[in-house]
């Protein structure tokens, strides 16, 4: 019912339901925010009853998917934009969750995709992605439901603010069918599927990762910073399959423990981010992370929301990242085999993550350095304007939401463990976690979350009572007048000025300085990765060589063939349509 | 667990933040004086470093009214400072330095002190990529080199688990009681080396800084060093960590504490010196970053495959071998 109210809320128009001005998106995210909690706090009924309406039921893993889609619509609400679909798109998609047909799934969940698209230029990749969802939601090989879901999390960040969710929508979308094709009786998942799921996830991250790293447009930072949670359970899916062919059913409940707390405590805090850089977007008018820079001085409150989810998206402890990333490393090492070399997959994939980890550092460090610290480096940035606490309160309680669920782990995996006992296939009679605690499945590593909290807390606390105590207050200093030159002022004149006064800078910004550029990560990285000798040098500059000349010819290509670009999405269509058709003769 | 356990643990814990606190600055004045002298340049006194840290304490913070990336640079400590201090110092805690017992034994986990001694190093790096192009790109490669070692903690973390089947260090440290270096516990030695890497090397001249934040960011900087070499030194030696609560007598106890004290004092101060001896190599320093990069990942990987193969040797039948020494002509 909350949901069925949000989404009339939000395709109505403020004057016909006649409340006042902003009232009615509060609302609306109110209700989605509702929405959301009664699917996380029904879980332990889910299941139990028929079908809602025929086609449609709440089922442990419908009412964990409904929830994560629910948070994408609180998020995406964004008021007095009644031409936006995203909260359409959300609801489709909860519809999605809940849908035990296929054909139920199929609708609902491509009505959702095709919401998503934000305009004509994507539209061939958003018919791709669509199409595979739709081949994948029919009983079918579990390799279509890898293929979409790996395509589904590819989605690329929109430059426009109303459609920054879609990308996360489309991940989620995918994400649900590779669950619910898991979870069919039918369903053999052979090794190399395993394989290709714990790879593919370590490498969609990665290459998501290198994208952030190396990007100038703000929105595909974004994007890439906050797909890492669709990563992971993709890579817990993966650990779940193979926990199973192990017959490891404490690993496998453990890997389900991931997904499950991936979408509960991680995927909020995405959504979140995506909200911020929505706002963002709008505030700083550009897409260009070259023309922006300085944001802690001009909106600072939502630099601030910006910097906590950022690091929240980081894994760094206590953050919700972090009790995903112990967890699945336990469940790994859960399933290391004995000898070296029957280890060695296990410790690619462990390096792997680390390398994930060290690169999600470095993206935000980057994406801190070129938008929220340093100056503006553009008239617009400098003209940004702070957002108000009423249109920044879905980030707060999206990220309150996951710092409380992240400090009661053992609670959480207590209200989820319908969910759990179906996707590791069985019922693990083991002691119940502590409410604060998780546990590792060998029972000897614990990680509290709380309790690092309750540390940091002390010791921030003893800081500041002894800073406030001992020290004395700060003092505020007026700067003297700029210097032109070392002992010249301005207003003063000089021998050599020929009478002339020294006057400010022409420039809006004062002083030409000069700031770290888009090509200082990127750089950075290279000089510590790649050799620098003259023969690797000129090998480098060969491979560049040869990409250079194939995009050329690419582009060439692609220019020649112009009159048909614009039927992009209708070729695709066609293909894949003919693609069904054979697989289905086949089949 | 007793009430008497419980005040032990709680002793031990605050002797151990009171003395991490006092010997951080200490090890980092020895190490720039051992980097000092080994470049060939004139060495500081050890102590200078406490004193800035002191000195940099005692000053207010003063905000220069003035344009933005200053404004910035101004406040960001204010923050930065005492939360890279605070997870600088829960990580030193969570490390068994000189004894078993802690309070904070069953939150000891490899990747949580690794993660927020990573963490309190990047933040410490933020306040010099508010500044203008050349600074923020060199905290920038500094944050590389720091990020490069990384994934090599994850292979140390698989080394652990092999030990003791878990992550927990008070349980894998306990576990382990091999004598000789060179033979069982020889992998060990290869993980310590593989964590030396992630100590950073020292700036060749010390700045003071300003105020207390920065004072805070200092010391946040020292023990995340420290951190790393007590956490190397464990896995090379545990046998050196003392059982104070296992003691049968007052004064065994009070004689194990010191022993403890002293066996950890000595080794953070042979692995300083080892670290140190480095700057003799005239390298650039992305050179040394790979190469520390490069040599965590080498001695991790070499520790796995030595433990391995260890475990797969079989065992020497000693009765066997005397019947074919005994029959042999």
């Amino acid at each position: 019912m909350p949901l069925v109210l949000a989404c009339l809320l939000s395709v109505t128009p403020e004057r016909w339901v006649g409340f006042p001005p902003g009232q009615q998106r509060l609302a609306s995210q109110g209700l989605w925010l509702a929405a959301a909690l009664c699917a996380l706090g029904g879980m332990p009924w889910s299941g139990q009853g028929g079908d809602i309406i025929p086609g449609f039921r709440a089922d442990p893993l419908g009412c964990l998917f409904f929830f994560a889609f629910a948070i994408i619509g609180f998020c995406a609400e964004r008021g007095g934009r009644f031409h936006s679909r995203m909260p359409l798109a959300a609801t489709s998609a909860c519809l999605a969750a809940l849908s035990t047909h296929p054909l139920a799934l199929t609708g609902t969940g491509s009505a959702a995709l095709v919401l998503a698209f934000s305009g004509r230029q994507s539209a061939a990749a958003g018919c791709l992605r669509t199409l595979l969802f739709a081949a994948a939601c029919f009983p079918a090989s579990f390799w279509t439901a890898i293929v979409a879901a790996f395509v589904c999390c590819t989605g690329e960040g929109r430059r426009r603010a109303d459609f920054a969710q879609a990308p996360l929508l489309e991940a989620g979308c995918g994400l649900l069918v590779l669950c619910r094709t898991f979870l069919r009786p039918d369903c053999v998942v052979t090794p190399a599927m395993m394989a290709t799921l714990l790879v593919g996830g370590v490498l969609l991250s990665l290459g998501r990762l290198a994208i952030v790293l190396t990007t100038s447009r703000a929105s595909a930072a974004m994007v890439g910073q906050a797909m890492l949670p669709a990563s992971f359970a993709i890579i817990s899916v993966g650990l779940i399959a193979y926990a199973q062919a192990a017959d490891s059913a404490l690993t496998a409940h453990c890997a389900a423990a991931v997904l499950a707390l991936d979408i509960v405590i991680f995927w909020p805090v995405a959504a979140g981010f995506l909200c911020t850089g929505a706002w963002v977007a709008e505030g700083v008018g550009t897409d260009r992370l070259g023309r922006l820079g300085g944001l802690l001085l001009f909106a600072p409150r939502l630099a601030a929301f910006l910097a906590v989810a950022l690091f929240l998206l980081t894994c760094m402890p206590p953050g919700p990242g972090f009790s995903i990333l112990w967890l699945l490393v336990e469940a790994t090492l859960g399933l290391l085999a004995d000898g070296f070399a029957s280890a060695l997959p296990a410790l690619v994939f462990l390096f792997g993550e680390g390398a994930i980890i060290a690169l999600t550092a470095l993206a935000a460090l980057r994406f801190a350095a070129l938008l929220l610290l340093g100056n503006a480096r553009s008239p617009r940035m400098a003209a940004c304007s702070d957002v108000n606490w009423k249109s920044l309160w879905p980030v707060a309680a999206t990220l309150g939401l996951a710092g409380l669920a992240n400090c009661l782990p053992g609670g959480l995996l207590r209200l989820v463990e319908p969910v759990l006992e179906s996707l590791s296939g069985k019922k693990v009679e083991m002691a119940r976690q502590p409410w604060f605690t998780l546990a590792a499945p060998d029972g000897l590593s614990s990680w509290m979350p709380v309790g690092l909290v309750g540390m940091l807390a002390v010791v921030l606390g003893i800081v500041w009572l002894l800073k406030a105590k001992l020290l004395p207050g700060q003092s505020i200093v007026a700067s003297p007048a700029r210097e032109i030159l070392p002992s010249v002022h301005v207003g003063e004149t000089m021998p050599w000025l020929g009478g002339l006064t020294t006057r400010t800078q022409q420039l809006p910004f004062g002083d030409p300085l000069i700031w770290s550029g888009l090509d200082m990560a990127p750089t950075a990285i290279r000089a510590m990765l790649l050799p620098t000798g003259s023969r690797a040098k000129i090998g480098c500059r060969r491979v560049a060589w040869f990409f250079r000349k194939m995009l050329k010819r690419l582009r060439h290509m692609i220019t020649s063939s112009s009159e048909g670009a614009d039927y992009g999405a209708a070729a695709v269509l066609a293909l894949a349509a003919c693609a069904l058709c054979m697989m289905a003769f086949w089949s | 667990m007793t009430f008497l356990h419980m005040a032990l643990s709680l002793l031990l814990t605050a002797l151990q933040l009171a003395l991490v606190l006092f010997v951080a600055p200490l090890l980092n004045g020895l190490r720039l004086s051992l980097s000092a002298r080994m470049a060939g340049a004139g060495a500081q006194p050890i102590l200078r470093h406490w004193f800035l840290i002191s000195r940099a304490w005692k000053i207010a913070p003063v905000i220069h009214e003035t344009d933005g990336p200053t404004l910035i640079e101004q406040f960001l400590p204010a923050y930065i400072g005492p939360l890279s201090f605070a997870a600088a110092l829960c990580a030193a805690l969570l490390v068994p330095a000189f004894s078993f017992g802690l309070l904070t034994d069953s939150w000891a986990d490899l990747l949580l002190v690794g993660m927020l001694l990573f963490a309190a190093r990047l933040c410490g790096l933020l306040p010099a990529l508010t500044q203008t192009a050349e600074t923020a790109t060199s905290a920038y490669r500094q944050a590389v080199a720091t990020a490069l070692i990384l994934p090599s903690l994850f292979l140390v973390a698989v080394l652990l688990f092999s030990a003791g089947a878990t992550t927990n260090l008070a349980i894998v440290l306990g576990g382990l009681s091999h004598g000789n270096p060179l033979a069982d516990g020889a992998p060990f030695v290869l993980g310590g080396v593989a964590l030396l890497a992630a100590v950073d090397p020292l700036p060749k001249a010390e700045t003071g800084e300003q105020g207390s934040n920065d004072a805070l960011r200092m010391v946040a900087g020292d023990l995340v060093a420290l951190t790393w070499l007590t956490l190397a030194g464990d896995l090379m030696w545990p046998g050196s960590l003392a059982r104070v609560g296992e003691s049968q007598t007052l004064l065994a106890g009070v004689g194990a504490f010191f022993m403890g004290v002293l066996c950890w004092l000595l080794r953070c101060i042979l692995l300083a010196t080892v670290i140190s001896a480095g700057r003799a190599l005239a390298i650039g320093p992305i050179a040394a970053a790979r190469l520390r990069g490069a040599a965590a990942l080498l001695m991790a990987l070499l520790a796995l495959q030595l433990l391995t193969a260890a475990r797969l040797t079989p065992p020497a039948d000693p009765e066997a071998a005397a019947v074919d020494e005994g029959g042999a002509p």
